[in-house]
């Protein structure tokens, strides 16, 4: 894949706001794995049927000793309104001042349009990327398959056939 | 770089299927009752079952999203429910005609309507007697790459196409010439 930072290369550190205007960074993230989910705007339908079923299996991702992270270049003061109305318990982080620098530095800001593609980068707990995925059509969602493959991949086998629903 | 759009498990006898063992082409739908793009999708899935019943198969499996839906779980059990008494998709159409108000009390309507064993129909969602089977659907969803509600696969192959009846027959009627050409190929 052309587009993001590859596997195998050092997940470059951040801190961004939550939507609770709290700073979150990656690097107090050492010794999980974590889902790094970029995505291109609260509120928009295909963002939120992506968010929503990953906050249903958050268990199960969980299960394989990872967190998930949101971006997107949105507010926190929108994070927040959004998460609560979608009952997101993951920190959903503000890329939003300097506009999408993150995003940027991960190698999946749209010049385009300012919002940064729907991609998906999978920690390790030594904060190495393992496995990447940029949607080819920003308007659709990755599969859950390709969640748990990747967690498979770097975490073992352990719950893939048996997650609680 | 992972991105696999294959259903990996099997239809079973397990499932509900609406159409012919026989039918060339299988479309897989995973759905939330309580979803509005399922029910939109709903009319145009059925049209195209009931407008080519040589050809296609429709197969309906649970994937409740319960944070957004809080009452999608509890209308899956009361459509295994119904299932269980051998109707199933007349309870699945009662269920999405009535998706905004979907209350145990309306589950129970439904049920009363299509003319279920009420008594046992309430026994059996008190006890949950088929929330594994729910459970179940949504485990095999997470394995095939469910990617929102609805989900459909058509032989195998995620479709991520626009849920219209003209796009719909396009895709399926490519994928009964692919399964025509391998079954050709194989002969």
């Amino acid at each position: 894949m052309a587009k993001g930072l590859s596997p195998g290369t050092q997940a470059a550190d951040f801190t961004l706001l939550n939507g609770k205007g709290q700073p979150v960074k990656l690097i107090d993230y050492r010794g999980k794995n974590v889902v790094l989910a970029f995505y291109p705007a609260d509120w928009s339908p295909v963002c939120t049927s992506e968010l929503a079923l990953i906050q249903e299996t958050l268990g199960e991702i969980r299960d394989y000793n990872a967190e998930v992270l949101g971006v997107s270049v949105d507010g926190h003061w929108s994070h927040g309104a959004w998460a609560e109305r979608l009952h997101l318990t993951f920190p959903l982080l503000a890329d939003f001042w300097p506009h999408g620098q993150v995003a940027r530095q991960y190698g999946v800001f749209r010049d385009s349009d300012g919002m940064s593609e729907r991609a998906l980068f999978f920690i390790d707990a030594a904060g190495v990327i393992r496995d990447t995925w940029v949607a080819e059509n920003l308007g659709v969602a990755p599969g859950l398959n390709v969640i748990f493959d990747a967690l498979e991949r770097i975490q073992g086998a352990r719950g893939k056939e048996t997650p609680r629903a | 770089m992972l991105d696999e759009r294959v259903q990996r498990t099997e239809i079973t006898e397990e499932d509900w299927i609406l159409g012919p063992p026989t039918a060339p082409v299988t479309m897989l739908e995973y759905g939330d009752f309580e979803c509005p793009h399922c029910a939109m999708a709903r009319p145009v899935l059925e049209g195209l079952v009931a407008e080519n019943p040589e050809m296609l198969r429709l197969v309906y499996r649970h994937f409740p999203v319960t944070t957004v839906h809080p009452h999608a779980l509890m209308a899956a059990e009361a459509a295994e429910a119904a299932g269980a008494q051998g109707q199933f998709w007349e309870m699945h159409n009662m269920i999405f005609a009535h998706q905004s108000q979907l209350a145990y009390d309306t589950l129970r309507a439904c049920a009363v309507a299509i003319g279920l064993d009420v008594a046992r129909f309430g026994l059996e969602m008190e006890e949950h007697v088929h929330l594994p089977q729910v459970r179940l659907d949504f485990r095999r969803g997470v394995r095939d790459g469910v990617n929102g509600t609805p989900t459909i696969f058509i032989n195998r192959l995620r479709y991520d196409g626009p849920r219209d009846h003209v796009s719909m027959l396009a895709a399926i009627v490519a994928a009964r010439k692919a399964a025509h050409g391998r079954v050709r190929g194989a002969a």
